[in-house]
């Protein structure tokens, strides 16, 4: 794009985003405070309940202020990505070497058998994180009452399954994680089973909770059968090494599930998140053994939400020096057991810290092991 | 060209063109693949970045991509500090706490589904249906209690019947 070219686009955009802001700060935020007095239009309403499901609780939890807060969130959150998206677009086009490093950092490739190492491992870790699904699942078809679809399985017409398609969905997600471990047709196994992986998901989350547990495998697996697609075709063509784009991109998706989640924490609380009443508050609402010693020191409730902030918004750099993975990996495994210990969400097999198995270089360690030769 | 010439002796210029038509021909395919390869590769980067992206600035899931806000407020008020518990009494009066596990929910989703049905005003359609799937004939009366902690004393905590089912 010629520098000509490049202006223009970014005025635009600017432009375009500026409407935006304006059109945010003149119409909708009058809406969000009409709605929140149910006097807001039809359509609005019906926006945002397929947009946002909670708002009819929350409107009865917090006052109108929460909700015009919320808005002009939305509108910062927008204007800081394209703000980012509007740097990153200048320096690829302006810097000759910034896009190189980009196109390098997709076009890498890596040993067809680490895509094997990652195969099994993932769809065994799957397994055993899903060990309990179906007596799980059969649990809440006892509470079926209760099933509230999501927006999009109540769009597709999708309600609590039966207790016959419960088993065979079941089933369906061993034997194809199972022939995905043994290599039998491993595209078609894993798309099964990252299907029915997703739609259980969507399942359990229609009883009004979800749970960010699953998230980085979720994200893994959608992108894994590119993975093992790439993989076959390197095998089809006698070649030892494979394009390694899905691989980056998996470990992309896993770095920024961090970062938004520490953003999530500046923008939503300020400074507020690492006064020591809030996490205190956590502590004393989830009432465990450990968290209420924490909750007496005003130094360690300072310094442990700091911590999770800095290595939150820190994680990323893993993707880029991969040297800090001997620090950002063991200190996030001690993380999620602090999580564990303290506020008791998550677990010993957190798919937050198994999906680390992504952060590991198999090819160097099996090669060092004398497992691999090249 | 001088592989042209190599392989073919000059008195088949023909084949020599038709080979080189071929040639031509495949490198464009490749090209063809090769671009559609890096747009559908493109595609899907920016799909997954979209999809994790717009939950953090739409502030909401958009299933099955998440919004990571768990833990991301500051708790300011007393409603961000409450829990919720069923009780049922029996026909000698003795209240029992209902174990969210009988009724076939995991207790860390039976606080969102109670607190959800409570700010809907539907505390009573709730305790209806939790009468339908724990029918037990001895079971008098339900109630729906919410426990708040108290303001600024966090091992103080206040309890209220916030809903009511008598069986008849």
């Amino acid at each position: 794009m010629s520098k000509k070219n490049l202006y223009i686009t970014i005025l635009l955009s600017t432009l375009i985003l500026a409407g935006l802001v304006c059109l945010y700060c003149f119409f909708f935020r009058k809406l969000v405070a009409e709605a929140y007095n149910d006097t807001s239009p039809a359509w609005f309403n019906s926006f945002i309940g397929a947009l946002y499901p909670r708002f009819l609780v929350e409107k009865h939890r917090f006052d109108l202020s929460f909700f015009l807060h919320k808005g002009d969130q939305i509108v910062v959150r927008a204007v800081f990505i394209a703000f980012l998206s509007g740097i990153f677009f200048y320096c690829k086009n302006v810097y000759p070497d910034f896009r190189r490093s980009i196109e390098s950092f997709w076009d890498t490739s890596i040993s067809v058998r680490t895509t094997s190492v990652l195969r099994i491992l993932y769809f065994a870790l799957l397994l055993l994180v899903l060990r309990e699904i179906y007596p799980d699942m059969m649990q809440l078809s006892k509470a079926r009452i209760f099933y509230r679809p999501l927006f999009i399985y109540k769009l597709a017409g999708i309600g609590f399954p039966s207790d016959t398609a419960i088993l065979i969905i079941y089933l369906l997600l061993v034997g194809s994680a199972t022939a995905a471990i043994i290599n039998f047709f491993p595209v078609t196994a894993s798309v099964i089973t990252i299907t029915c992986f997703i739609y259980i998901q969507g399942i359990i989350f229609g009883f009004e909770k979800t749970d960010h547990g699953f998230v980085p495998f979720t994200y893994a697996g959608m992108l894994f059968p590119f993975l093992l697609y790439s993989q076959q075709l390197a095998i089809k063509n006698h070649r030892d090494r494979q394009e390694g784009w899905p691989l980056q991109l998996i470990l992309l998706l896993l770095c920024l599930c961090y970062l938004f989640s520490g953003l999530e924490k500046i923008f939503t609380s300020g400074t507020g998140w690492i006064h020591p009443d809030t996490f205190r508050s956590y502590l004393y609402m989830h009432e465990t053994a450990p968290g209420l010693l924490v909750a007496k020191s005003d130094l360690l409730c300072t310094l442990l939400p700091l911590s999770t902030l800095l290595f939150q918004i820190g994680f990323i750099l893993c993707l880029f020096l991969p040297v800090l993975r001997f620090v950002f990996l063991p200190v996030g495994i001690l993380f999620h057991l602090g999580s564990w210990f303290l506020l008791a969400v998550g677990g010993l097999l957190n798919p937050w810290m198994l999906s680390y198995i992504f952060f590991i270089d198999w090819e160097g360690l099996l090669r060092r092991s004398g497992l691999f030769r090249k | 060209m001088i592989w042209v010439f190599k392989n073919y002796p000059i008195n088949y210029p023909s084949k020599i063109f038709n080979d080189f038509k071929y040639r031509i021909k495949i490198k464009r395919i490749r090209k063809i693949n090769y671009l559609l390869k890096s747009r559908i590769r493109k595609s899907i980067i920016l799909i997954s970045l979209s999809g994790i992206v717009l939950p953090f600035v739409l502030i909401t899931d958009l299933f099955p991509f998440m919004r990571f806000g768990m833990f991301a407020e500051p708790v300011r008020s007393p409603v961000q500090s409450e829990s919720f518990i069923l009780t049922y009494t029996d026909t000698q009066g003795k209240e029992r706490i209902l174990d969210p596990k009988d009724i076939g929910i995991e207790p860390h989703f039976f606080y969102y589904l109670t607190r959800n049905y409570y700010y809907r005003n539907e505390a009573k359609e709730m305790l209806g249906k939790v009468n339908t799937i724990k029918s037990d004939p001895w079971i008098r009366e339900w109630k729906l209690k919410r426990i708040t902690i108290r303001e600024g004393i966090h091992h103080v905590k206040d309890t209220s019947i916030v809903a009511r089912r008598i069986n008849e």
